[in-house]
Order: structure tokens, then sequence, then C-alpha cells
């Protein structure tokens, strides 16, 4: 039996996805909810379980030109590069710019993926050096003197979090605030791999491969960052408020 | 006990085994296998990071805007965009010589130097006003009564 998973509808509609042991509904995107949480594609359960074993399957699919699985493969891990893009741009609309060339230049480049088993790290590697050149253009716009007059980011909280109780948007500007306090205090690669172990969520196997970098690189740079992280004691009193 | 006696783990042991507890030497997983102050050390940091990731993906505003697969993406707008402005622009800058060449024909210095240096006297000769008009601007009489110049006063 073809353990092929089938894709209900397109980019834009609610997905279903069959599989063995029943359908899975991709959660549908959130439109203009801003006050409501990024909850979507949140692989979780059984049926989850299933679909991300299927994942490799999907990019053989992909990289033969099958249209539909690469945008299975898109519901399934929009959100994870959305969110990735956003905890590092602090701009709602650069990251879904971002997201959107990330997945575009995925699509274009798939061919190239060899392992489908590697295609999460292969895509946090592409979001990666995208949120990096992202950066290098604002620094030098910047330089050149072509930035805004207000940071972006900030314009964009102010609507991201529009219409929100107004304690609520203060503790969420705090929490970001404290996390940016936090991460731009680490060096470039201690940084890199905290965001990508503990806000993304990628096991040190998958980041050794999005850095190209050894396991015991990749870890000394995480005792560090965990480390300072246990030293920081401002983050604890958002996260617990937040967490109840 | 022994292991607890051994010391309780610092805090480079701690961040350590939150990465990974098979880093630790086997004595000191020992320790923290043993210690209760240790072991919760440990697992508040986990509990505490694990709390940092969820907070995170619940205030992160959710996206407006999904993923459009095309096959030239949106560099194809970005092109035509451009090659429209560009195009405007040229268009605009050519029309903008055209006029300035038109109005400083029609009514610019050479013009009304001629005519002054004829009214002044010093050449009266109608061809000559004529021909130093001609040679002043690239347009005729004719055209320069169309324009709505009175250009034959002279004679
Ligand atoms: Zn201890």
């Amino acid at each position: 039996m073809n353990p092929v998973l089938s894709v209900a509808g397109t980019t834009g509609e609610i997905i279903n996805i069959e599989t063995s042991r029943g359908v899975w509904t991709a959660p549908p995107r959130p439109g203009n909810m801003n006050c409501m949480s990024s909850d979507e594609t949140n692989l979780t359960g059984s049926a989850a379980t299933d679909i991300l074993t299927q994942v490799p399957h999907i990019v053989d699919q992909a990289r033969a030109g099958d249209r539909n699985a690469f945008t299975t493969l898109v519901n399934l891990f929009h959100g994870d590069i959305y969110r990735m893009v956003y905890y590092r741009t602090r701009s709602r609309m650069d990251a879904e710019d971002l997201t959107q060339d990330i997945f575009m230049k995925a699509f274009k480049t798939i061919t190239g993926l060899r392992d489908g088993s590697r295609f999460k790290s292969w895509l946090f590697a592409i979001a990666v050096n995208g949120v990096h050149d992202f950066h290098r253009k604002k620094k030098l716009r910047s330089l050149l003197g072509f930035a805004g007059p207000v940071d972006s980011s900030t314009v964009d909280d102010n609507a991201a979090y529009e219409g929100c109780d107004a304690s609520d948007t203060m503790i969420k500007r705090d929490f970001w605030k404290e996390v940016t306090s936090f991460a731009d205090g680490l060096p470039r690669m201690e940084r890199e791999v905290f965001l990508l172990r503990f806000m993304d969520d990628l096991s040190i196997r998958d980041i050794t491969r999005v850095l190209n970098k050894n396991e015991n690189t990749v870890k000394t740079h995480l005792y560090r960052a965990v480390g300072k992280f246990r030293a920081h004691g401002s983050l604890r009193h958002y996260y617990q408020e937040e967490g109840r | 006990m022994n292991a607890v006696k051994n010391g309780h783990l610092t805090g480079d042991e701690i961040a350590r085994a939150v990465v990974d507890e098979a880093e630790l030497p086997a004595s000191r997983r020992e320790h923290l296998a043993a210690c209760p102050a240790c072991r919760g050390e440990k697992e508040n940091i986990g509990k505490d990071l694990t709390r940092l990731r969820e907070t995170a993906v619940r205030i992160t505003p959710p996206p407006e805007r999904r993923v459009v697969l095309t096959k030239e993406k949106d560099t194809r707008s970005v092109r035509f965009v451009w090659g429209w402005r560009t195009a405007s622009g040229m268009a605009l800058a050519t029309l903008s010589v055209i006029a300035f060449i038109w109005w400083y024909a029609a009514s610019g210095g050479p013009g009304n130097e001629t005519t002054m240096v004829a009214e002044n006297g010093y050449d009266t000769d109608p061809e000559m006003v004529e021909a130093s008009r001609i040679v002043e601007n690239p347009l005729s009489l004719t055209y320069l009564a169309i324009a709505g110049e009175s250009v034959v006063e002279e004679q």
C-alpha cells in the first residue's frame, strides 16, 4: 500500500492529510487575529508523528516535481519557519516576506537535496542564511542612510498587538525585550545554537547539519549559552507570568 | 551517598547536564542522580527553557500572509514594477527635455536678444533679423508664430 499522504486543498485552505491513523487536519492559518497566538502547524499527537515519518517520502515526491507534495511540506513547516524568522527579526511583515523567500528558494532547489530525511535541517539552513542576509542588507541600508527613522519591528509590533489588552501587550513586549536583551548579549554562534535548540526546538544533530559544525562545537556553544541563561534571572519573571 | 559527598555540580556542569547529561563524567552523573538539589536545579532550568519556547510560540503574532508558490516568484512583478518605473521616468525626462527646448525656443534668451538688437537699431535689416532668428532658434518664424510669438513686428 502506498503510504503517500494525500493533500486536499491548496495553500490558503485547510489541509487534510491522510495517515495510517486517520486524517490529520492542519490547523487553519490564522488571519488578522492579533491577540491570538501563532498556534499553527503544531505537530502533536500520533497522527502528526506519522506525518513527520512520511516527510522523506513527501520530499521524494516533491523532488520528482510533485507540486502538491511540496505544498504539503510548506503546510507542515510553515509555522516553524515563520516563527524562526520572527524570533530573529521581531517583525511580522519581515517574517512573512522572508518565509515566502525561504520556501521559494527551497522549492527551486529541492532537486539538489539528496537525503529527504534531512529536509528539516536543510530548510532551516536556508532560513538561517536568509535571516543573516536580511540583517546584512538591513545594516548596509542603515549605513547608507536608507533606513527609516523608526525600527520596523517596533512599528510592526504595534500593529501586531493592536486591539489587545494593554497589560497583555505590555507583557508581550517586555518578554520580547528580555529575549532580545539576552540573545543579543550572546556571541553570534552561541546565540544561533541557543535559538535553534531552545526556541526552534531542533535536535543537536539537526543543528550540526544546519550550521555545518561538528557536535562537540555545537554542544560547547550550547553549554556556554545555557550557563548564561541560568544567570539571566529577569527572563524567568515573564515566562512564569505567561506560563501559568 | 559518596556521590553526594563529591560536591555539588558547578554551574558549568549543570549547564552541560541540561544540554546532554551523557557529556558529564561518570562520577558527576552519579552525583546528579543521587543529589536532589543538583537534579532539581537541572530540571528547573530545563523547565524554564521549555516555558521560554512555549511562551514565544504562544505570543508570536500570527502571519497574515501565506506562502504562495509561483514559478517566477515575486521577482517577475518586481521586475515589471522596476521596468515600468524606469520607462515612466525616462519618458518623463524626455518630455521634460523636449518641453524645455520648446520653451527655450519659443520664449528663450537668444531670440529676445536678437529682437532687442534689432529693435535697438544695431541691425535693422529685416533679413538679418530673420537670419539671426533662424541661427539662434532652431524653429522657423512660422513655428514661432504657431507658438503664439509675434515675430514679424519688425516688418
Ligand atoms: Zn548536588
